[in-house]
């Protein structure tokens, strides 16, 4: 037979050893007040865990759909590339593009293997837009497209299928078309829109646009016209004969010529600031608006016609830097001249047409200086960007900083200064880059960022559409549902505590005999309050753990009820551990508080009197 | 001679709604490992006698009280604080209650082993609380709880475990209140060889005179004197 062992000694922990040894004695009793520990934590922890879960499934959703994090603007207007610059350089801008007309982004689309068509919606996107990274795709590349759900069940596609978008344009009554195959690098989730969409990179919706507005894309083989640089003017010289000029003439060069004001000028101030002499009088003319076409100049000829006037182009001085070869830049200052064919009998070109540099646009410098030649260049600092200009050969740099460009060159690059302007360096063509963009579609880095960045567009008078409010809506619910739930919470614990207080008082009253023995054993007052202590912390820890059972189970049959509004991944309810871990301590320091209830119950009665009392 | 209890002119003095009751020990010494009994009727100061030698109540006035310890330490109860005391009693006290004062929860080895709890370094060590074990006969009960064990087998128990603590005196308060004469008989002679083994002394306090007469080394009895309304003086005398 075998006999428990006298080796032992109840150590270490003596008193948690007396205070298991008892509440497993009444274990009955303790599983009582476990379980109506547990009666009050339980709910306390189902309430908790779907407030916490249903907020995570709100916040969840929220964050997952890159949809509340977009913002675009509510209005059309014109944003230019520098525009963009600035708000792609934001830190709360995780991804923006311009977006072109929309009117012009409506493609044509064919399965190029099933023949199935739709009509798509080109859309751009690029490196880290989440509606693409963030719906199950990637970003395509220049020769691929991203389609949407919609478009592409309709072109029955799926990843890695090709598609073929076409377009069409009618030029002088006569239909034309261009087309693209894209391979189709993705397919987005369903809530990323219900459009048919395809997401190209912005230079293919920018080509396509392009082609409806007639041009050539010769990248895509596509033909049309080239959107050529055309010079606009500052003004123009009226340069008199020796008869003057005529009243009448004075009115009727400013009427519907788009010039309005006439003034006379100097002769000899005008050899200063324009390249050429003047014999009599001369008269500039300046338009309404900023500048002045070829169009302005062909009605004002009309207006003038018999007058014996000489009209010259004006343009203001332009300031250019020279960037030479060798790393060197200089300022200079661009003046525009008439050259070769526009003598006219009533003034003379400082510069000879021999003269002429071998330039790119052909230039004449004013005097000599340091010489010269091939690799060097004129840069203009537009708004729109750099137009730098190759000279080819040059005789010499003007020591004045002055440079004399013949009228209609001057006028391109006063065109450069507002619009941004490229050369073609194969066929030297001075071509307009477009303006800006219509409107632009916009990620914020997270959910929080999104009212900054909605009120920083507001400041600069662009009213957004944005999902701000839901997310405040949610803050909001959660911080509201917080305070209810400690509300609950707290007076829940307090019950609980105090169901404890008074069962483990109640313990020390029905063992105040087995007390006092212990104390006439020599125990210590210290080791004496350890055993309520224990206790109480055991069974609050007992009936903690019943209580997460019972919200294990719960939170089961709750998850399993609400299954079909559930996503993959979502929890009806949650108990976060930090929280959790904390009120557990709590509750054991409660327990451990409330202990003290009991001890002093125990040592309210005189020892002698204890042992006298349990005796009898 | 060396003493255990070393008490002279020692008073305790209570009184209770009215009544007064004045216990007074002129002369009291117990000697080392010596068996000591102090008889009387109920109300004449037993309890508070054991109170007082149990350090659970301070006299109100004593000329001498000294406990020593078997290694000669000697302790001045009356200037020792209660934080003290209580760690006196658990190093160089006994108790045998008249239940047995066992722990309900526990069971009978549980109960033998607070004694080592108690006082890990000079408790018995285990071979020797077996052996003490078996001659009390316990050894088919050590699983079972208290409340298993008919009144006998308690104060066994309870013998054991006081006996097991190995301390300088065992102070027995009507070990055998709940048993039969037989069994009673039983009870005193196994308290009593097991403390001599370990040169423990004991003290019975019994209302039952036959139960120590002419077996105790020293026989304590008290001097009843009733004074006037609710005033009783008792005074400890040597009997034999």
């Amino acid at each position: 037979m075998s006999r428990p062992s006298l080796h032992g000694s109840l150590r270490p922990f003596p008193i948690l050893r007396l205070a298991v040894a008892d509440l497993r004695d009444e274990w009955l009793l303790s599983l009582c007040v476990s379980l109506a520990i547990a009666a009050v934590l339980a709910p306390l922890m189902i309430l908790f865990g779907l407030k916490s879960g249903a907020i995570e499934i709100m916040r969840h959703r929220l964050v997952q759909d890159p949809r509340n994090r977009e913002i675009r603007p509510k209005i059309t207007r014109t944003y230019d590339v520098a525009w963009f610059a600035d708000i792609k350089r934001r830190p709360d801008v995780a991804f923006v593009t311009p977006l072109t007309r929309g009117i012009s982004s409506t493609v044509d689309a064919v399965n190029v293997a099933t023949g199935a068509t739709a009509k798509l919606d080109l859309s751009p996107t690029g490196r880290a837009d989440a509606l693409v990274t963030e719906n199950g795709a990637t970003v395509p590349k220049e020769n691929e497209c991203v389609l949407s759900a919609a478009s592409s069940e309709e072109l029955n596609v799926q990843k890695g299928g090709m598609i073929e978008i076409r377009t069409n344009r009618r030029v002088n009554g006569e239909f034309q078309s261009a087309s693209l195959k894209l391979k189709v690098a993705g397919v987005l989730d369903l809530r990323a829109g219900g459009g048919k969409i395809a997401y190209v990179l912005l230079p293919v919706v920018e080509a396509v646009e392009q082609y409806l507005d007639g041009q050539s894309v010769p990248k895509y083989g596509w033909t049309g016209s080239l959107p050529l640089a055309r010079p606009e003017f500052d003004g123009a010289l009226l340069v008199a004969g020796p008869e003057g000029l005529d009243p009448a003439y004075e009115r009727k060069a400013v009427t519907d010529t788009g010039f309005v004001h006439l003034k006379k000028l100097d002769p000899l101030k005008v050899e200063n600031v324009a390249g050429f002499k003047v014999d009599a009088g001369v008269w500039l003319l300046r338009p309404a608006g900023s500048t002045v076409r070829q169009e302005n100049f062909e009605a004002l000829k009309e207006k003038l016609r018999g007058s014996g006037i000489q009209i010259v182009p004006w343009v203001d001085s332009i300031p250019v830097k020279i960037h030479a070869a060798d790393g060197l830049v200089f300022p200079a200052v661009v003046k525009s001249v008439p050259v070769q064919g526009d003598e006219s009998p009533h003034f003379t070109p400082l510069i000879q047409p021999s003269d002429a540099v071998q330039m790119a646009i052909p230039v004449i410098f004013s005097g000599k200086g340091k010489p010269a030649g091939k690799g060097d260049s004129i840069v203009l600092a537009g708004l729109g960007g750099d137009l730098t200009i190759p000279i080819v050969g040059i005789s010499g740099y003007p020591s004045d900083g002055t440079l004399l460009m013949a009228t209609d060159n001057a006028g391109i690059l006063r065109q450069a200064i507002s619009r941004q302007v490229e050369r073609d360096p194969k066929t030297g063509e001075f071509l307009v880059v477009r303006r800006g963009y219509s409107g632009f579609r916009l990620f914020a880095k997270t959910i929080d960022q999104v009212d900054g960045l909605r009120r920083f567009l507001e400041s600069k008078e662009i009213p957004v559409f944005h999902e701000g409010e839901r997310i405040n809506d949610v803050r909001t619910l959660d911080s509201q549902l917080s305070r209810f739930f400690w509300f609950i919470a707290g007076v829940g614990i307090a019950g609980a505590v105090a169901t404890l207080a008074a069962s483990l008082y109640a313990s020390a009253e029905r063992k105040s005999y087995e007390l006092a023995v212990l104390r006439l054993l020599g125990l210590r007052r210290r080791e004496i309050v350890q055993f309520p202590a224990w206790q109480g912390a055991l069974l609050t820890a007992i009936g903690f753990v019943m209580a997460v059972g019972i919200y294990a189970v719960a939170s089961a049959v709750l998850g399993r009820v609400f299954e079909d509004q559930l996503n993959a991944g979502e929890h009806l309810t949650i108990l976060p551990p930090g929280p959790v871990t904390a009120i557990f301590f709590l509750l054991i320091a409660l327990a451990v508080l409330s202990s003290l209830l009991a001890s002093m119950r125990i040592f309210a009665t005189d020892l002698s009197e204890a042992l006298r009392e349990g005796s009898v | 001679m060396k003493w255990v209890y070393q008490l002279r002119n020692v008073t305790v003095e209570r009184s209770k709604g009215g009544a007064s009751f004045s216990l007074t020990i002129p002369e009291f010494q117990i000697p080392r490992g010596s068996f000591t009994a102090i008889v009387g009727q109920s109300g004449c100061g037993k309890s508070t006698l054991l109170d007082i030698l149990g350090l659970v109540l301070s006299p109100s006035s004593a000329d001498t009280f000294n406990l020593v310890s078997r290694h000669g330490e000697s302790f001045e109860i009356a200037g020792i604080r209660a934080k003290y005391l209580a760690q006196i009693r658990r190093h160089h006290l006994g108790y045998i209650l008249q239940s047995g004062g066992l722990m309900p929860f526990l069971s009978v080895a549980e109960n033998i082993l607070l004694a080592r709890m108690l006082n890990p370094k000079t408790a018995m060590d285990p071979e020797k609380m077996e052996d003490l074990v078996f001659r009390l006969g316990l050894q088919d009960h050590l699983k079972k709880k208290p409340s298993q064990l008919s009144g006998g087998q308690r104060q066994r128990a309870a013998i054991a475990r006081a006996v097991a603590q190995n301390p300088e005196i065992i102070l027995a308060d009507e070990p055998t209140g709940s048993v039969d004469k037989y069994t009673a008989a039983k009870i005193r002679d196994l308290l009593l060889k097991c403390a001599r083994e370990q040169d423990i002394a004991v003290l019975i306090v019994t209302h039952d005179e036959s139960l120590v007469s002419g077996i105790a080394d020293a026989t304590y009895s008290f001097e009843l004197t009733q004074r006037g309304d609710g005033e009783l003086r008792s005074i400890l005398k040597k009997v034999a």
